[in-house]
């Protein structure tokens, strides 16, 4: 459980944090979105105090974090940020035994725990004993999370952690890192600047403008009950159909092939469930939005012969 | 390589080594200072920024000094030989050290040094497991530009009595040697260049196997201080030679063997600095010019060359004929100044700039105000006095060697020139050893300077290396001629008639040195080392 208390930060004369107030709950993972400069960075920082707030508390399983050890504090939170952050002269296995070995560990237990990580994370053997840049950037970033694992933290700090891959290997590896059994029963808030990986990463996201937290919920209350004019206007008018119809998908409903005809159903989640009236609830009962979806959805997939683009091969 | 180079290496191979040892011991001591100062300095202030640009500025001040001139700021606080190389080396090497470890720990990338700090590592561990080993491929890189640097200046070490291979350098120079001035300059050029190689293989791996770099490193330096090392000789007494004089037919071991000596400790020194070091108690026995007026200033005794193995130097003018062609005066006025600066007249003069703190021109005005009297010659002092800045275009250029006593002599030539003809004329002094002034006269760079003339028999004629002739001409006024017609023969230049001085060697204790009671003469020296 991390709360955040009136948390705020200035640099200077500059207010980068205007008194923030979120909660996140144990096993939740919690996106931070928004444009870049509105302290999404700095509010994941000051978590586990590589950044100290101004004013306001962080409060992690009901103990303020301000009188804790910053060294000890940190070496109980996972952190892993854009490219890994991997030490270019250490091998990967020394790499991913840094923070064990800061604790003392042994030999016989680090390389045990690497044992199961290393089936977790999809983790090579011929890749221990490379040097960082002999690495892929998609396996960079998988040993930086081997290496925020390694001590089994409860909570993990994720600042950009998919940017600067190519698409196509972002696409796997956050899939394969959400679908990850070993951060399932992970706390997890992550700085992201896209939207796709929010939607895809997290469970609720926190839509922050220029320091200060707009709105926090899933995707599909972020889009259809938009609880600020910031929010609304957020989801740029070209984008937005797409985002809409990714936000549905991952409801994970049945959607009618036609409108009008509730009869024929096509398939568009796994596992597959749920109705139109289905969504129609789920989305708060706008149905007007919902059937204006539904419709431009169709138009999409006629004039591209399929879904719209990310649409998962089966 | 032919007969001939190999036996000179074969003769040299033991000073050789010695030399390298020194010159490595100057550089490696100098670096491993600059290292232990330099790198806690830049890590203690790097998060200062003032003080940063403080120690990189003041670095950078030392860095502009003249090697020489800081060498001999060095020689009064650590004294003759090695300390003051190394403390010279070691401000030298300061600069890029400092600077390349502020820029190394500067240029880590903040993304590494973040993350680590986000997995929770403290200062201390950052710096030895993050900043410093990353850091180290620049420190590196600083390392290798100092000890580039250091191995050139050290050879400058040899003017203070510090040895290494500057000591050929110098000694070649000083005897128009070019072999023996290779025989230092080129394993001091493959000492930089290996030293240079092995630095940037170093920078190549430090990162990845640090330990491995630096344990090779110390067995290597370590090696090549061992192998190259070997006992100098035993003897309790330390000499002070003039650059130049171990290598000459008139030096070290023809004086050693004329005197029936057993090998001395010694140490090279610039000429300039032998009196001083003498004086100090840094050298026991010195052989210096007998003309210096420092000689009485410093309380110093001449022991005397009673086997008479130290040909003449008498003093006299060496200038080109072409000269005279083109100022036709110059001549009668010149030969006046035969036989007028008698060795004391000369030593009374150098006397008044060493202890009176005189310059150079006003002794030479204060000579000139009463000998042009006696001698008869119209000089105006006010147009001799009146330059005081270098002009454009001199019509007479005097040359002189980097002593006191030739640039006394200069002077006087200069003030005389101006104050009694029409014609400008201007002192290059400085200009080094007797085969840059020879060639510099030879080529008309200069038109005239003071010489000696058994430096000339045996720098220019080498007659050194044919004992007969050199015994024919330890007679002044036979070896005079016979410089005059050689000179004039082979050179176009005109040996003038003698000055009145002599500045042949002598052997120099300390008057009050009480070890040397009782010894007037270099026999009875040699009879006491003997002993």
């Amino acid at each position: 459980m991390i709360q955040l208390r009136e948390l705020r930060k200035d640099f200077g004369p500059k207010t980068v944090v205007h008194g923030v107030n979120l909660s996140v709950a144990p096993g939740e993972k919690l996106v931070l979105r928004g444009p870049s400069g509105c302290g999404k960075t700095t509010l994941l920082r000051m978590i586990n105090r590589l950044t100290e707030p101004t004013t306001g508390s962080v409060w992690i399983d009901g103990r303020d974090t301000a009188t804790a050890d910053p060294v000890a504090l940190r070496r109980q939170i996972g952190y892993v940020i854009q490219g890994g952050g991997l030490l270019p002269h250490r091998t990967v296995r020394e790499n991913i035994f840094v923070v064990p070995r800061l604790l003392g560990w042994t030999r016989q237990k680090c390389e045990d725990r690497l044992f199961v990580l290393k089936a977790a994370l999809w983790l090579f053997d011929d890749w221990f004993d490379a040097y960082p840049a002999e690495l892929s950037g998609g396996q960079r970033q998988r040993v930086a999370i081997a290496r925020a694992l390694m001590t089994n933290p409860s909570i993990m700090l994720m600042d950009e952690p998919f940017s600067g891959l190519d698409t196509r290997t972002r696409l796997v590896i956050r899939r394969e890192i959400r679908d990850l059994w070993s951060l399932r029963d992970k706390t997890i808030v992550a700085v992201t600047h896209d939207i796709t990986e929010a939607f895809e990463f997290g469970n609720r996201i926190a839509l922050m403008s220029p320091g200060r937290i707009e709105q926090v919920g899933t995707a599909a209350e972020l889009l259809f009950r938009p609880a600020t004019a910031f929010a609304r206007d957020f989801f740029d008018q070209s984008d937005r159909l797409r985002h809409e119809w990714e936000a549905v998908r991952l409801l994970d409903l049945d959607l009618p092939d036609d409108a009008t005809n509730a009869g024929t159903p096509t398939k568009l989640g796994v596992p597959a469930s749920g109705t139109v009236a289905e969504a129609v609830a789920t989305l708060g009962g706008d149905t007007e939005r919902v059937t204006l979806l539904i419709e431009s959805f169709q138009r999409f997939k006629h004039a591209l012969g399929g879904p719209p683009e990310d649409a998962e091969s089966p | 390589m032919s007969a001939h180079a190999m036996e000179f290496l074969a003769a040299h191979a033991d000073e050789l080594r010695t030399r390298l040892f020194e010159h490595i011991e100057l550089v490696a001591l100098a670096l491993v200072t600059a290292v232990a100062i330099g790198v806690p300095v830049a890590v203690a202030v790097r998060k200062n920024r003032p003080v940063a640009g403080a120690f990189l500025g003041l670095a950078g001040v030392v860095q502009t000094i003249p090697s020489l001139a800081l060498l001999s700021i060095m020689l009064p606080l650590f004294g003759l030989g090695r300390n003051s190389a190394v403390a010279a080396l070691f401000l030298y090497a300061l600069l890029p050290v400092i600077r390349n470890t502020l820029v190394g720990l500067a240029s880590v990338a903040p993304d590494v040094t973040e993350v680590a700090r986000g997995l929770g590592m403290d200062r201390a561990q950052l710096f030895w497991n993050v900043e410093l080993p990353l850091a180290l491929p620049t420190i590196f890189a600083g390392l290798r530009i100092a000890a580039v640097i250091n191995v050139g200046v050290a050879t400058l070490g040899a003017l203070v009595g510090a040895g290494g291979l500057g000591v050929f350098i110098f000694r070649g120079i000083a005897n128009n040697q070019p072999a023996v001035v290779l025989l230092g300059a080129v394993p001091a050029a493959l000492l930089a260049l290996t030293i240079d190689g092995l630095l940037g293989l170093a920078e190549r791996m430090i990162v990845r196997h640090p330990w491995r770099v630096a344990v090779a490193g110390t067995l290597l330096v370590a090696g090549c201080l061992v192998a190259l090392w070997q006992p100098g000789p035993k003897a309790t007494l330390l000499f002070g030679f003039p650059t130049g004089f171990v290598q000459r037919a008139d030096g070290y071991d023809a004086w050693r063997q004329h005197y029936q000596l057993p090998p001395v400790r010694f140490q090279e020194l610039d000429v300039n600095l032998l009196y001083d070091t003498l004086r100090r108690g840094e050298t026991d026995v010195a052989f210096a010019g007998a003309i210096d007026g420092r000689i009485d200033a410093f309380g110093l005794r001449v022991l005397a060359d009673d086997r008479n193995f130290f040909p003449p130097y008498d003093g006299a003018l060496l200038a080109r004929k072409k000269l005279f062609q083109r100022v036709p005066t110059l001549r009668p006025l010149l030969e006046k100044l035969n036989g007028a600066l008698t060795t004391e007249t000369i030593r009374q003069l150098d006397r008044r700039v060493a202890q009176d703190g005189l310059t150079s021109a006003a002794a030479a005005r204060e000579f000139l105000r009463t000998w042009t009297k006696t001698a008869g010659i119209d000089w105006q002092e006010k147009r001799a006095a009146a330059k005081s800045v270098e002009i454009d275009s001199p019509d007479i250029l005097i040359g002189a060697k980097t002593s006191a006593v030739q640039y006394l002599l200069g002077r006087i030539l200069e003030q005389l020139i101006d104050g009694a003809t029409g014609w400008n004329a201007q002192l290059k002094s400085s200009l080094g050893s007797t085969a840059i002034c020879f060639e510099s006269l030879r080529r008309g760079d200069i038109d005239l300077y003071p010489e000696y003339n058994g430096m000339l028999a045996v720098t220019i004629f080498d007659i050194g290396s044919d004992p007969a002739a050199m015994d024919r001409l330890r007679d002044g006024d036979q070896l005079n001629r016979w410089l005059a017609a050689e000179l004039a023969r082979r050179y176009d230049l005109e040996w003038m008639p003698p000055l009145g001085f002599s500045s042949n060697y002598v052997m120099l204790v300390r008057a009050d040195d009480a070890r040397f009671n009782g010894i007037k003469t270099m026999s009875e020296l040699a009879e006491r080392l003997r002993r």
